[in-house]
């Protein structure tokens, strides 16, 4: 493991404490730090929509994230969906997130920071039109783009920013 | 003063004056051209004219590497008009294939095990993605090979080929010369919009150009005899001045790459993945299979996976080449199974592989030419599986 990483994989923490501090919204749950890789669990205190197993769509809270950052990321474009896992509700009914909960981030660029993604996911999750892509053939789940276009002026669902 | 080069595909005559050397191979270097092995990432404008006169002077074994198919606008650039809509790599195995052996993959090189690299393996980058050109550099390094690196600047109608040495412990690598900006500027192909496709619209005689030169400097990289005036340098052709020229490259102390990162002790196994299983492995290692034994993959494994029909989530050991490609089946509602990716690894202690130990790896997905490590404190052992063949993959000529 290289140096860079290894004080990256501090930096990371500390920004996911500082986060965590910080913001009335977001929790840490839990962090591990192994050799080539660095995760966090994170609860955040918001609301996403799910689809039940009746196939009816519901609001849900809180949402888990898992955060997997490995060493490559600093200079390798990340796989846009290799990030953010929802563990949290089961079954999230969003267009960028696939129903395994892998989440699609957009470009993420190489080096990509903490801040970034954790920004990303809570507009992303809150609904926020400026960061959720519905457009066909371009989405994780093409029913819940269909939803969210039928429904636009139900979103966002929280116009609360991650520190407010 | 130096004569401006017309604006067309220079004849081999001059451009190999240009690199001082011939503009044929000698019988020396032909036959050591027959010996190696061309991994192209990138099958474009340069790539294919260059394994065309590749496969002149005697390479007989490439490997292509390209996710790209011919669109209309490719005619003004590289393919003919009968080829738009085909993947590159395809129309690569139909013009190459009849003298040589061939292994074509329409895929990004991230996406392709490691072991496809063999001993005698130049890899070769010619491709319009910083990404792809890091990921052929590492790729390199890890397999301890030589790397050629071929640019073109269209706007200054400019040509550069950069020679590097793996083999031992290297000081220089192609990222030795990346600044921070070329690093943010990558994007990786696949996102919920697969991103767009960048177009170089290079002119097909300047591609042409690059792809002839590059072939010249391969056969004089091929042989030991002429190789080293290549190895650790540049060499630059701009066809508006008619100038060429060398110059050296420098290493850089702030490099992101670790240039001593490679599998250590690669051993090539004959069998193919689903005659041997890690406990094989573990055993010819010397190693048990417990908590200090660490196993390192080539890409990435998944240790969960979740149905997309029914969300059942199951544990398990899934080799992932790509995160978006199905794992299997559910065996509750024959759902697909989606990899989780907050359970994804590329190295996993071998008790936590315990489910697989014992079954053959292409049971859980291991492909051909796929490496493995073992690493056990100061103890290292790493493993090609399927002895560098292309078998089990489609696409391929190669037995």
């Amino acid at each position: 493991m290289s140096r860079v990483f290894q004080s990256k994989k501090k930096s990371l923490t500390q920004t996911a404490q500082q986060f965590s501090a910080r913001s009335p919204a977001m929790k840490l749950i839990r962090i591990d730090a192994c050799d080539d890789e660095w995760r966090a669990l994170v609860m955040l205190d918001t609301k996403t929509l799910a689809q039940r197993s009746d196939g009816t769509i519901k609001t849900a809270s809180p949402i888990v994230i898992g955060i997997r950052y490995h060493e490559r990321f600093l200079a390798e474009a990340p796989h846009p969906c290799e990030i953010v896992t929802v563990f949290q509700p089961v079954g999230v009914f969003h267009p960028n997130c696939a129903r395994s909960g892998a989440m699609c981030l957009g470009h993420p660029p190489a080096g990509l920071g903490l801040d970034f993604i954790l920004h990303q996911v809570w507009a992303g999750l809150n609904y926020n039109m400026r960061t959720v892509n519905t457009r066909p053939f371009e989405v994780l789940n093409r029913d819940a783009a269909e939803f969210v276009r039928n429904n636009a002026e139900r979103f966002p669902l929280s116009t609360r920013g991650l520190f407010e | 003063m130096t004569a401006v080069p017309p604006r067309q595909r220079l004849p081999l005559v001059q451009l190999a004056d240009m690199l001082d050397c011939d503009p044929a191979p000698t019988e020396g270097q032909r036959a050591a051209l027959r010996k190696i092995s061309i991994y192209n990432v990138g099958y474009g404008s340069v790539a294919r004219p260059m394994d065309d006169r590749l496969a002149e002077f005697g390479v007989e074994e490439f490997t292509l590497a390209d996710p790209k198919r011919y669109r209309a606008e490719s005619i003004l650039s590289q393919c003919e008009s009968d080829e738009v809509g085909l993947c590159k790599v395809e129309a690569g195995l139909r013009r190459l294939g009849a003298n040589a052996r061939i292994a074509a993959f329409p895929t990004d090189v991230f996406e392709l095990p490691d072991g496809l690299v063999g001993e005698n393996t130049i890899v070769v980058s010619s491709v319009d993605n910083r990404r792809a050109d890091i990921g052929a550099n590492r790729l390199a390094t890890r397999m301890r090979a030589l790397f050629v690196k071929v640019n073109i600047e269209t706007a200054y109608d400019y040509i550069a080929i950069r020679c590097y040495d793996f083999r031992t412990r290297p000081a220089l690598c192609a990222e030795c010369q990346y600044s921070e900006r070329m690093y943010s500027q990558q994007r990786h192909p696949r996102s919920c919009d697969d991103g767009p496709q960048r177009q170089t619209g290079a002119p097909r005689w300047l591609s042409q150009t690059a792809g002839d030169a590059a072939a010249l400097v391969i056969a004089q990289l091929a042989d030991e005899a002429t190789a080293a005036r290549w190895l650790g340098r540049q060499w630059q052709l701009s066809l508006s001045t008619g100038e060429a020229g060398f110059s050296e490259l420098s290493p850089s102390p702030r490099c992101r790459w670790n240039h001593n990162n490679h599998w250590p002790h690669l051993l090539r196994r004959p069998g193919g993945p689903e005659t041997v299983s890690l406990k094989d492995l573990l055993n010819e290692a010397d190693m048990p299979g417990d908590s200090k034994t660490c196993v390192q993959f080539c890409q990435q494994v998944a240790t969960a996976a979740c149905c997309e029909s029914c969300l059942a989530h199951l544990n398990g050991v899934w080799w992932l080449s790509e995160l978006r490609r199905p794992l299997g089946t559910c065996a509750k509602c024959g759902g697909v199974l989606l990899a989780v990716p907050y359970w994804m690894y590329r190295q996993i202690h071998a008790d936590g592989l315990a489910s697989v130990i014992d079954r053959p790896l292409a049971e859980w997905g291991v492909p051909a030419s796929a490496v493995i490590a073992l690493v056990r404190g100061r103890r290292k052992r790493s493993y090609v599986i399927g002895n560098n063949q292309a078998n089990g993959f489609p696409n391929t000529n190669r037995g």
